[in-house]
């Protein structure tokens, strides 16, 4: 704490950095006013001036384990300086992706909201210098951010990398993508069998459509105010809930995937990315057929109501050998 | 008149364009801040030129540098690629020399390489001269296209002179296969495809 050492390479204000921090980083969420009884919510006006994280991030507060001195060492990776050819690498690939994380929505274009989400970034690729920056991480930092302060957002990002199996994706050469991909053709062909045939038929590869969805956790998709729901259940089931998703995506889909007979017009609906709230309403519409009925918690609701063998796919994970990118049937010593 | 289905990719620096250019080309669109890419993204366009018709399947590839350990998934049995530098950003031009590298040793032996110095528009803040790079493709044997997806200068040209090299580069397959073909449809890249998928264990 005591030495100062302003770096000036890093595009980090590290005066008084406890200060500038709290007061910069303002969270967007609404999640606080939507809870507070319906006069309440209009009587209040201070919702973009909330400085704590808001009450669902609270509650997962509750059962992730922050070390017990954790602004100060955020603070302190914001002020140490990294001399490694990959750590500038990673700033530099931050700097690019910095606008191009949720482009619609106006926070992340101005320049408090630029600032956090490279804070973080930055933090994070000191705290993991072997790891680094991959893109889809700032999808993940930029819907946290949108619900907690710097520090909330720093730490759970850490525990969804360290204790939710998330870092194993990053890895160079994916070997958690080949999980997750392995697992997912498993349950197509399990769930969606004439799916799964089509796929075959087609070519299409596990890789080619749920590639962003494990990278971001579907935040590519998902706008940041909802993405709430996803971590939720993330930090309740962890990939049980990524798997249930994708399944319930292709359960939604699959009348028009069969209907389709191109790689290029099946790959095409499950390529959507979230740039505007218009396309993520396009998404919804897609789901349902065209119909306007499904809304995000319906669709939350049937994801937990998808029924797969937790057990076995816990086992799977147990089983599964990063360096070989394959499930072994006895664990490696 | 027979079509010819052929993959193509997209590579290069992250920043630099890919996206945009494949975008603007296939559909006609430009966002100034496109949202990057994470692994690739996946367009189709159907291009008439005088020797016939080509279907590029456009595989746009994300440019960071960790992805470009599982680039070699989506450039094997590609036709065709598309590298892409950022006339403002000498770093992105230097991957481009890796990049030919790369395809060259590792790619299908008469794939049809074009290079795009993107951001044309951006004239100003010019960092690679126009004579370097033209000098550098032409030693490389390699045709080189100022493009800028903001204005949709020379996006069209390029892609129609990958469609029509691809098209000369292949046109031997076009007429053995063309018997078996279903619909019309020459299916080149997709037969081959099938022949390797026995070999990989999984999908990944």
């Amino acid at each position: 704490m005591a030495s100062l050492s302003t770096n000036e390479n890093t595009p980090i204000n590290s005066s008084s950095p406890r200060n500038i921090l709290r007061s910069q980083h303002i969270v967007q969420c609404d999640c606080d006013t939507q809870r507070l009884p319906f006069i309440k919510r209009y009587l209040s006006f201070n919702t973009k001036s909330q400085i704590t994280s808001c009450w669902k991030v609270q509650e997962w507060l509750k059962y992730l384990n922050f070390p017990r001195d954790a602004e100060n060492i955020y603070h302190n990776l914001l002020r140490s300086s990294l001399d490694l050819q990959e750590f500038s690498n990673s700033v530099r690939q931050i700097e690019l992706d910095l606008k191009r994380t949720y482009p619609d929505e106006v926070y992340f274009n101005t320049k408090e909201g630029e600032d956090s989400l490279r804070r973080v970034l930055v933090a994070y690729c000191k705290y993991d210098p072997n790891l680094g920056y991959v893109q889809g991480m700032n999808y993940i930092v930029g819907a946290l951010l949108w619900h907690c302060t710097e520090v909330d957002a720093f730490w759970i990002f850490v525990g969804l990398m360290e204790k939710h199996e998330l870092r194993d994706t990053y890895l160079p050469t994916f070997p958690g993508l080949s999980k997750h991909c392995q697992i997912i053709q498993l349950l197509t062909l399990e769930q969606l069998p004439n799916l799964h045939r089509h796929f075959a038929q087609f070519d299409v590869q596990c890789r080619m459509y749920a590639t962003e969805w494990c990278f971001s956790l579907f935040g590519s998709v998902v706008p940041a105010n909802e993405m709430v729901s996803v971590f939720d259940n993330f930090f309740q089931k962890g990939w049980i809930f990524f798997y249930k998703f994708v399944i319930y995506i292709l359960k939604r889909l699959e009348g028009q995937l069969l209907g389709a007979n191109d790689l290029a017009d099946i790959i095409m609906p499950l390529k959507i990315c979230h740039k505007s709230q218009r396309e993520w309403k396009n998404f919804l519409l897609l789901l349902d057929n065209g119909r306007r009925s499904l809304t995000w918690e319906i669709m939350m609701n049937e994801v937990s109501e998808i029924v797969i063998d937790e057990d076995y796919i816990r086992y799977l994970h147990l089983h599964f050998d990063l360096d070989k990118a394959q499930f072994v049937s006895k664990r490696s010593n | 008149m027979a079509t010819m289905e052929c993959k193509i990719v997209t590579l290069g620096e992250g920043r630099v364009g890919k996206t945009s250019l494949a975008l603007k080309y296939v559909k006609n669109e430009f966002h100034k801040d496109e949202i990057s890419t994470v692994n690739a993204n996946y367009l189709t366009k159907l291009v008439q030129i005088p020797q016939g018709s080509v279907q590029l399947n456009i595989w746009d590839t994300a440019g960071q540098e960790r992805f470009r350990a599982i680039a070699s998934n989506y450039y094997r049995q590609a036709k065709g690629a598309l590298i892409v530098y950022d006339i403002t950003d000498r770093k992105s031009f230097d991957k481009v020399v890796s990049w030919i590298k790369e395809l060259k040793s590792q790619a299908e032996k008469n794939i049809v390489i074009v290079v795009a110095g993107n951001k044309c528009d951006m004239e100003k803040e010019r960092q690679i001269n126009r004579p370097e790079a033209l000098e550098f493709c032409r030693k490389m044997q390699i045709r080189h296209f100022d493009t800028s997806a903001k204005s949709g200068n020379g996006v069209e040209e390029m892609f129609m002179e990958l469609a029509s090299q691809i098209f000369e580069a292949n046109k031997g397959e076009l007429g053995q296969s063309g018997r078996n073909s279903r619909r019309g449809k020459i299916t080149v890249e997709k037969t081959k495809h099938r022949e390797n998928s026995g070999k990989k264990g999984g999908c990944c």
